[in-house]
């Protein structure tokens, strides 16, 4: 039942079509003044941010987030989860034109804002499909741009070769999910996931019966696999040093920022909702997974010199805490893992843009930051960059304080829940717990090295400081940002576990939330706001 | 069961698409061309796309719903032709660089 409600559930997506395809025609035909665009681009991001939160509570998005139900439109579905989630997007969208404001490299600036606002557009999609089709045609619309915005305007051997590894790998990747949603479409024998003779019910059928269908364990390590490239999940993270080291700093700090955030919410929209009750695989799968990334990431970031192969370990790290959420969460529904991902994952892409867009901001054309030495000296000759990276590298370590603290609360609690919640497996989610500890105070190590870099060595000469205003921006508000959250966690928290509460419940095969749409609130409300537009 | 003796059925298909999928794994790990390693994707794809119309035939399964998996198919078609756009463009890219789309040659950053 697709009808005019859909088209106004889109409308976020519509307008930055808009703005996309007037930056690719325009762009073509204004030959100067290039720094305009990402003013331009960021301020349609930051207009339609003021739009969906703030200014027009008749907006069918903002109905939704008075109820706590979840609405099933078409191939949409409406809950708390993809509006917390889609509203972060585009706060994302507006750092990364920022960032990826360069000085510079002031051709083809058009071209590259329009990337991001597709990607943004995917990730929009992503947040909020409940239909196989539209969610892999919202991981392509992150993927592909990313590819573009990779090799866009560079010359250099590095961005060539990177971009050619990924570009093999995130398809082969994109080809390995979808090879798992084929059999998520075999099973369910219809492309909806959650809802009424959706892939849901079609998965614990398949489980419930004996014998037990093949195809679920199958499916199931397919779609981890094809997500873990994306997150750069222990084993699929290979690419991830070769590809950051490679390319520049802001193309790494979008690197390491959208293709997580969209495998991420690929695995809680299709994975997590998917996986049935009492199915052990379920959460044994990103338990192993969760384990294996964070002590790889952390012990190969221990002895690495470039700086950016140290932060693609780092990132690796990263998603093993969050997959941590994600096998609490699968093993027990209440624990509050996704709650806990979802505040995880704002804190870790927000330092990563800090850090990234302070990199960014160091470097010039003619002499890029690639050398850990090469920031020796900078707590004298720039405290306020200094300070910026030591605040996120603080956030990234998990000091108290900062929001990358809150995370790691979270996730260990969730864990910790998850070994109550989980009758018999509890010895598991222990040693889950105590891996996780361990690894927190092994990263310490080499966040703090780089600190110490800042504050206690020689400077060797003075950093050029070519980035100019836009990774200047990106780092200051990606720093407040941290801070706030740091300061005052209850927002995003409370927040972070309303989208938690909303999403659809695993199935056991007849509980289902999903199953009386027309019972809730927020579905009524648009209907009548439907009537109204007419 | 043997699949040789049965009348065509799902499974078949599915067995021809797991057959594609693995060949076109085998010629990603194994072509040197940028070009080979993209006619592998392109067969992996496929394989995942004969699976979508197998399962969403009406003819093979009668508890199939609607147009689903065609629909799916034909979506996935046109995303592995912008991929293929978007691959010459950074095959090109490679080859202004290092005047080959040997991937071989795509080892500089290690460590």
């Amino acid at each position: 039942m697709v009808d005019g409600t859909t088209i106004r559930l889109l409308s976020s997506e519509i307008v930055l079509l808009g703005v996309l395809a007037f930056l690719f025609l325009a762009g073509t035909f204004v030959r100067r003044a290039h720094g305009w665009w990402p003013v331009f681009t960021a301020l349609a991001f930051a207009a339609l941010l003021a739009i969906y939160g703030f200014v027009d509570r008749r907006f069918a998005d903002f109905q939704i987030s008075d109820s706590q139900g979840i609405v099933l439109n078409g191939p949409l579905v409406v809950d708390l989860f993809g509006l917390l989630l889609r509203q972060f997007a585009l706060v994302i969208g507006l750092l990364l034109a920022l960032l990826c404001w360069r000085r510079h490299e002031e051709e083809l600036t058009s071209e590259r804002m329009g990337m991001i606002v597709a990607l943004v557009i995917g990730l929009l999609i992503v947040a909020r499909a409940n239909d196989l089709v539209l969610m892999f045609v919202g991981l392509e619309t992150v993927s592909i741009p990313t590819y573009v915005l990779m090799f866009l305007g560079r010359r250099d051997r590095g961005s060539a070769e990177s971009t050619m590894k990924y570009f093999f790998l995130s398809v082969f990747s994109s080809a390995l999910v979808l090879y798992g949603f084929s059999f998520l479409f075999g099973l369910g024998g219809s492309t909806q996931l959650v809802g009424a003779g959706g892939i849901q019910e079609g998965v614990a059928r398949a489980v419930a019966g004996s014998p037990a269908s093949p195809l679920v364990p199958l499916a199931l390590i397919l779609l981890l696999g094809g997500l873990g490239f994306k997150i750069t999940a222990v084993p699929f993270h290979f690419y991830a040093p070769d590809v950051y080291q490679g390319t520049t700093n802001s193309n790494a700090g979008l690197l390491s920022v959208a293709p997580k955030i969209a495998g991420f919410l690929a695995l809680i929209r299709v994975y997590v909702a998917i996986v049935p009750e009492r199915y052990d695989l379920g959460w044994q799968l990103p338990l192993g997974i969760a384990v294996l990334t964070m002590t790889l990431g952390n012990v190969c970031a221990l002895w690495q010199r470039d700086l950016r192969r140290m932060l693609a370990y780092s990132s690796i790290a990263h998603s093993g805490y969050m997959l941590m959420g994600i096998a609490s969460t699968v093993a027990a529904a209440r624990s509050g893992g996704i709650a806990a991902v979802i505040f995880y994952l704002i804190a870790y892409s927000l330092t990563s843009l800090a850090v990234f867009g302070a990199f960014a901001f160091l470097e010039s054309q003619d002499r890029p930051l690639q050398r850990l030495e090469d920031l020796s000296g900078l707590g004298k000759s720039n405290p306020l960059v200094a300070t910026a990276i030591a605040v996120s590298m603080f956030s990234f370590a998990g000091i108290p304080i900062l929001a990358g603290f809150w995370g790691k609360f979270g996730l260990f609690t969730s864990v910790l829940q998850a070994a109550q919640g989980a009758q018999g497996n509890a010895s598991w989610f222990l040693f889950l717990a105590i891996a996780g500890a361990v690894n927190a105070a092994i990263a310490a190590a080499y966040y703090l090295r780089l600190i110490s870099t800042m504050y206690f060595q020689e400077a060797r000469g003075n950093l050029p400081l070519g980035g100019g205003l836009g990774p200047f921006a990106t780092m200051l508000a990606s720093t407040i940002l941290i801070v706030g959250i740091g300061l005052f966690p209850g927002i995003t928290m409370q927040r972070a576990r309303l989208a938690d509460e909303s999403l659809p419940q695993p199935s056991s095969g007849t509980r289902m939330r999903a199953e009386h749409p027309p019972a809730q609130p927020g579905f009524q409300d648009l209907s009548r706001a439907d009537e109204g537009s007419r | 069961m043997d699949l040789l003796t049965q009348p065509v059925s799902v499974s078949h298909y599915l067995v021809v698409g797991a057959v594609l999928f693995v060949c076109g794994v085998v010629c990603m790990a194994t072509k040197r061309n940028a070009l080979g390693v993209l006619m592998g994707i392109e067969l992996v794809l496929n394989g995942a796309n004969l699976n979508f119309v197998a399962f969403g035939s009406r003819i093979l399964r009668s508890d199939s719903l609607g147009m689903d998996g065609q629909l799916m198919a034909l979506f996935v078609i046109v995303l592995a032709a912008a991929e293929a756009a978007v691959a010459l463009a950074i095959a090109l890219n490679f080859y202004n660089n290092h005047a080959s789309i040997d991937v071989d040659h795509a080892d500089d950053l290690k460590g």
